[in-house]
This record gives structure tokens, sequence and C-alpha cells, in this order.
């Protein structure tokens, strides 16, 4: 009876341990729309995982008398974001949310006597909860973006043991 | 002897004073010839006079990197139009001291920093810096720029200089 005793307890630590080291360990992989050889891996501490932007902009939004009096910030470059639901059969349901932002142009306006230049900034976004399979490129498509071309961002849930790679995977 | 050196010390200071006075409806005009851009710039009482850039560009410069990567150090910018002018009245004419920049974003390209991917800005840049004596209302050429120093016209309250080939954008 005893024995039994120490083996649920062990078996209850091994089944605690394996619970935590499935989210520490785990990683996201993505891959944005038109980026096919560029993959970002995304390490999950926890239940959450972030890679910031690369870059941010800040530009007036408001001037008096010609000077401006008021900043807007803005990230650019890539930014991923993953927050842990809950894992189940089929995978891992999780929060995501995902932006391409780019600083297009600067487009020249007339203001009092002087010109001043604004940003236009393009983007590529979304935020969704899905369901990854563990392991596997899973895709999800948004039509519409470009003409004709489907574009895709690309998700691969990777637990640790799978793989111990770095950051940074270039597909060929 | 001593009255002498206060009389020559305050009349310094009034020329000095009445300089400085001078500019203050004095403009500088500055032309992009490749895009016909013009900017007129209205100068203070010292002869200063500033135009800051559009906007900027905050960007990692150092990472630290393990597990993932996380930017240690950040740069900031300037992108759009810098110009800054100092101008200083004297017999032989004006001296001018200035400072040009176009700056421009040309987008963010891929790096590895430790098998991990991180985007760096990458930026265009047209610009001068120099020093130089202009007569009033002479037009300087340099390679890519215009500039002149002028006073504003009496007839035209404000500065009076519309931009040129710049205007709202095309809907």
């Amino acid at each position: 009876m005893k024995n039994m005793n120490i083996k649920y307890f062990v078996t209850f630590i091994a089944a605690i341990l394996t619970s935590l080291s499935a989210y520490g360990g785990d990683e996201l992989c993505v891959i944005f729309p038109d980026t096919t050889n560029l993959v970002f891996t995304v390490p999950i501490d926890g239940k959450t995982g972030e890679r910031p932007y690369d870059a941010f902009l800040e530009y007036p939004t408001e001037y008096e008398d010609g000077r401006p009096t008021k900043f807007e910030r803005t990230g650019l470059g890539y930014y991923i974001h993953i927050e842990v639901i809950e894992e189940t059969d089929a995978g891992v349901l999780c929060k995501l949310k995902m932006d391409h932002h780019n600083l297009s142009d600067m487009i020249p306006y007339p203001l009092e006597s002087s010109v001043v230049f604004q940003p236009a900034l393009s983007s590529v976004a979304t935020e969704t909860e899905l369901t990854l399979p563990i392991g596997k490129w899973f895709s999800l498509d948004c039509t519409g973006l470009k003409g004709s071309q489907p574009l895709s961002f690309q998700f691969k849930y990777q637990r640790n043991e799978e793989s111990q790679q770095g950051g940074g995977e270039v597909r060929s | 002897m001593n009255m002498k050196h206060i009389i020559y010390a305050l009349l310094i200071g009034l020329y000095g004073v009445s300089n400085a006075q001078s500019m203050t409806n004095y403009f500088f005009d500055i032309e992009l010839l490749d895009s016909g851009e013009t900017y007129s710039l209205r100068l203070d009482s010292t002869g200063h006079a500033k135009r800051e850039y559009d906007a900027f560009v905050k960007y990692a410069t150092e990472y630290e990197a393990n597990d993932s990567v996380r930017a240690t150090k950040w740069e900031d910018r300037g992108i759009g139009i810098f110009i800054e002018v100092a101008a200083t009245p004297d017999d032989q004419g004006i001296a001018l001291s200035l400072s040009f920049e176009k700056a421009e974003f040309l987008g963010l390209t891929t790096h590895d920093v430790q098998g991990h991917k991180v985007m760096q800005p990458t930026f265009g840049s047209q610009n001068t810096t120099t020093e130089i004596r202009v007569w009033l209302g002479q037009w300087v050429d340099f390679s890519v720029i215009k500039f002149r120093i002028r006073k504003e016209d009496p007839q035209q309250a404000g500065p009076g200089y519309p931009p040129q080939g710049v205007g709202s954008p095309d809907p």
C-alpha cells in the first residue's frame, strides 16, 4: 500500500514536470506572407512568447505655429505575439498576433508657409485564435490582400524535444 | 583713457546688437535641384534658423542573444529634411554656416545575430555641411541644392515664398 502511494506520488510529480516543460521549452515558428525563406522562431516562456518590432518610428501628429507639438510612435518590422490558452488532443490552442509594419513613403503636406512630410505606413497584420498542431506547419490563408495571389501566414508549434535549433532558420 | 575704453566697448556692443536685430527680417531659401522642392526659413534675431527632421526611426544597434534575442542599445535616426543655418553679417557680406540633409528610409534588411533573425533599417542620404561667405540675395549652387539669404520683401507680409514641387498627395 505504501509502495503504491509512492508510485502515485512519483507519477504525479513526473506529470507536473512534463506539463511545465511542455510550455517552458516550446517555440513558435512563423513565416510571414511574401517572406518564404525567412522563418522567425519565438521561444515561449511560460505561456507567452513575443518578438518585438525591429524599429520604431516617431513622427509629429500635431503642429502649432509650424512646430510639432505632439508625436506618435509606431513599430516597424515584424511583430509576433503568442499566448497559449490550452493544449488539446488536436494541438495547442493559442492566441496569435502578427504584424508586419512598413514605412512605405513620406508624403509632403503644406503647413502654413512651409512643407512637412508625414509617413505613409503599410501593414500586413492578423490577430486570431488557432489550434496549432504540434510539430507541423499550419497555413492561415488571407485571400484578396494582394490581387489574386493568396497571402498566407504559416505557423509551426514546436516542442523543444523535437528540435534544439536557434532562433533563425532559412528555408530554401 | 578708461572712459575711452568704456565708450569703445559700448560702441562694439551697440554694433553687435544692431547687427543681431538686422537679421530678424531675413530668410534663408533653399531649393533641392532634383525635385524642385523649396524651403524658406525665417532667421531669428541671432541669424539662426533650424528645420528639424520630419520623423525619427529608433532602431537597435546592439543585441544580447541566448535562447532569444534582445536589443540592448538603441539609436535615433532622423528622416526627411533637416536644415540648420547660422548667418552672421559683416563688412564683407554674410558668413553662412549650413547643415543640410535629405534622409530617406529605404527599408529593413535581414541580419543574423547568433542564429536569430533581426531586421536593420537602411537609409539613403543627400547631405552637406559647409561654411561660406555670401552676398545678400546671391544664389549659391551646390551639386544637389542651391540657397541664398534674402531680406523680407516689405510688400509681402510673412515668408512669402510658396513651396514648389510639393502639395497635397494625389487622392
